[in-house]
């Protein structure tokens, strides 16, 4: 039984080595936040650097980025457009579109 | 699917300290299978040209193949810049260079049939292209049936829904008029491509005649008996160039005597059902519209004239392994515009990877955003933010601006300046 854990633990493991080196190279299907963050492309750019003036959203820190949709929404960050697009998402699409745009 | 799948490995394995290599493990790599095969798009749109973009960019490995008629895409929106005389045709114009660097064959033919069940197209040129999966995004056809006399009004009465020599046509026209004419607007019933696209051409029209035929008229004779964003509308038009009879637009509505009964391309007029006769100097007819001629044929279109999809993977309804997008397409509460048509497009992207690597497409998000210029530095827009929910498209978020002044004029300016880099971004995704 310990064993037979440990060889599934190993497993999962090694697929999670895989993914996290291989990054977005492999493609191995779109992840939900690509996804996600696509539809800000559309405005903001491939990963998040697009045409003046849009905001280049890429590197920004998740928390930062979470802060500012909620704060488009809430109205407290004055905005024409984003207001209107951010309550359309859940927290955990926000955070997944944050996680996204890290790392470009 | 990705990030969940990596959470989900974190909470199972404890830490990642615990890893190790898969290869190491002597676990073959095919574990995840890398997406690859062959995808043939046809049309070179928004829907198309965004949908190959995305497919290289998450399935580098994967064929893709472009299938466009033009040699250069040039688009609608901003096509009412040129017709006011802010911009030139070339300033909207693209080639398909961009989408070759991508690594894209482009093949520059027109499609004439369409063999759903083995996934081929053939070529005008007599070539036949297959691919694992089809995308389709031909955009719109024009139906010249509705109202009497409407079929040959291209040159005398020109629709300006294609960007290229129509666009031309209708601006000569406009610079051709005498100070002190009438524009006449025909938009067609719903639904159509852009929905607020002729109260955005009527207003940079309107633009045009205040600097420069000051006591032109705009008559917008409208088959609807209400239009997108229009109190955002008229309350821009109301403060920049006057609505309302005998002011420089008027607008009147299905109800209210704008339906049409006849057109008279030789004396230049319109007879609506209400028995009224308004006559042009400039005549900007729609014509009413239905997906393109290549999916009728084809026999991929419902009883209206428009594709049925699922509308979360936008495969055909009637042609498995069949993907339609863009105008084309029925989309829920989704819109007939350029940016719709590119958030299809990813969803569709993403949904081909994903079968083509064995895996779940992710869960769909839809969005759109529509500008709409009143003036060079005055813009309003609607957007939204779309679900897929109990098996179509619905509206879960968004909103029109607010119409004038509940915002101050420097709201309306930025969103100018934001339609001018919407357009540089959507542009650049599409076609590099
Ligand atoms: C005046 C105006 C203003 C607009 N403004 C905006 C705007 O501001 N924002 C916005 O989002 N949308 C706007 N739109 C709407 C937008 O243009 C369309 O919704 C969009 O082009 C739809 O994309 P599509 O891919 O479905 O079709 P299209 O972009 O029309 O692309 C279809 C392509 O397929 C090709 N094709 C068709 N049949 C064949 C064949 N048999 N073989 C080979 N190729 C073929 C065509 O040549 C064409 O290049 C506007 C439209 C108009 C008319």
């Amino acid at each position: 039984m310990r064993t037979l854990q440990l060889h599934i633990t190993g497993l999962v493991a090694g697929i999670l080595a895989l993914l996290l080196i291989s990054g977005p190279a492999l493609a191995d299907g779109v992840s939900r936040g690509a996804l996600l963050a696509s539809m800000c492309e559309t405005c903001h750019g491939t990963d998040g650097v697009g045409a003046k003036p849009m905001q280049s959203i890429n590197g920004m820190d998740v928390k930062d980025f979470v802060d500012f949709m909620k704060a488009f929404v809430s109205r407290e960050e004055a905005s024409t457009m984003m207001y209107r697009h951010a309550e359309g998402y859940t927290d955990e699409e926000i955070q997944a579109m944050a996680e996204y745009f890290k790392d470009r | 699917m990705q990030n969940v799948k990596r959470r989900d490995f974190i909470k199972l394995v404890g830490s990642a300290g615990a890893v190790s290599g898969l290869t190491a493990m002597g676990i073959p790599t095919s574990v995840l299978a890398k997406a690859s095969g062959k995808v043939v798009i046809v049309g070179g749109g928004f829907g198309g040209a965004t949908c190959a973009t995305y497919l290289k960019r998450w399935g580098p490995d994967i064929d893709v193949t472009l299938v466009e008629r033009d040699s250069e895409f040039i688009t609608c929106p901003f096509s009412n810049e040129v017709i006011g005389g802010n911009l030139e045709l070339k300033d909207i114009t693209h080639s398909y260079d961009g989408l070759k660097k991508r690594g894209i064959n482009v093949v520059h033919d027109e499609v004439t049939g369409i063999d759903a069940g083995a996934k081929k197209v053939s070529l005008k040129g007599g070539q036949e292209l297959a691919g694992d999966m089809l995308v389709l995004s031909p955009g719109i056809r024009f139906i010249y049936d509705r109202v009497e006399n409407d079929t040959k009004v291209e040159e005398s009465m020109p629709h300006a829904w294609k960007a290229g020599p129509q666009t031309m046509l209708l601006r000569k026209q406009l610079e051709a008029m005498n100070d002190g004419g009438t524009v006449l607007i025909l938009p067609p019933p719903k639904p159509f491509r852009c929905p607020p696209g002729p109260y955005e051409r009527a207003s940079l029209i309107a633009n045009y005649l205040k600097n420069n035929k000051p006591k032109s008229k705009i008559i917008i004779v409208d088959s609807n008996t209400s239009h997108s964003k229009q109190k955002a509308f008229h309350a821009a038009w109301d403060h920049l160039y006057g609505l309302g009879e005998g002011k420089m637009i008027q607008w009147i509505p299905e109800n209210e005597g704008g339906k049409l009964e006849s057109l008279d391309p030789g004396a230049m007029s319109v007879t609506t059902t209400f028995g009224d006769t308004f006559k042009g100097d400039v005549v900007n007819f729609i014509p009413y519209q239905k997906a393109a001629d290549l999916v009728e044929n084809a026999g991929l279109t419902n009883k209206d004239g428009w594709c049925d999809v699922n509308q979360d993977t936008f495969e055909s309804k009637v042609a498995k392994g069949v993907h339609i997008i863009g105008d084309s397409c029925v989309a829920g509460a989704m819109p007939k515009s350029g940016h719709s048509a590119a958030s299809q497009a990813k969803n569709t992207a993403a949904v081909i990877v994903s079968r083509l690597a064995g895996q779940e497409p992710p869960e769909p998000t839809y969005a759109n955003t529509c500008y709409s210029f009143i003036s060079p530095d005055f813009a309003i827009s609607v957007a939204a933010v779309y679900r897929f929910q109990e098996g179509s498209i619905k509206r879960v978020a968004g909103g029109v601006t607010p119409p004038y002044p509940e915002e101050k004029e420097r709201f309306y300016k930025n969103e100018a300046k934001y339609t001018r880099g919407w357009y540089k971004s959507i542009t650049s995704e599409g076609w590099g």
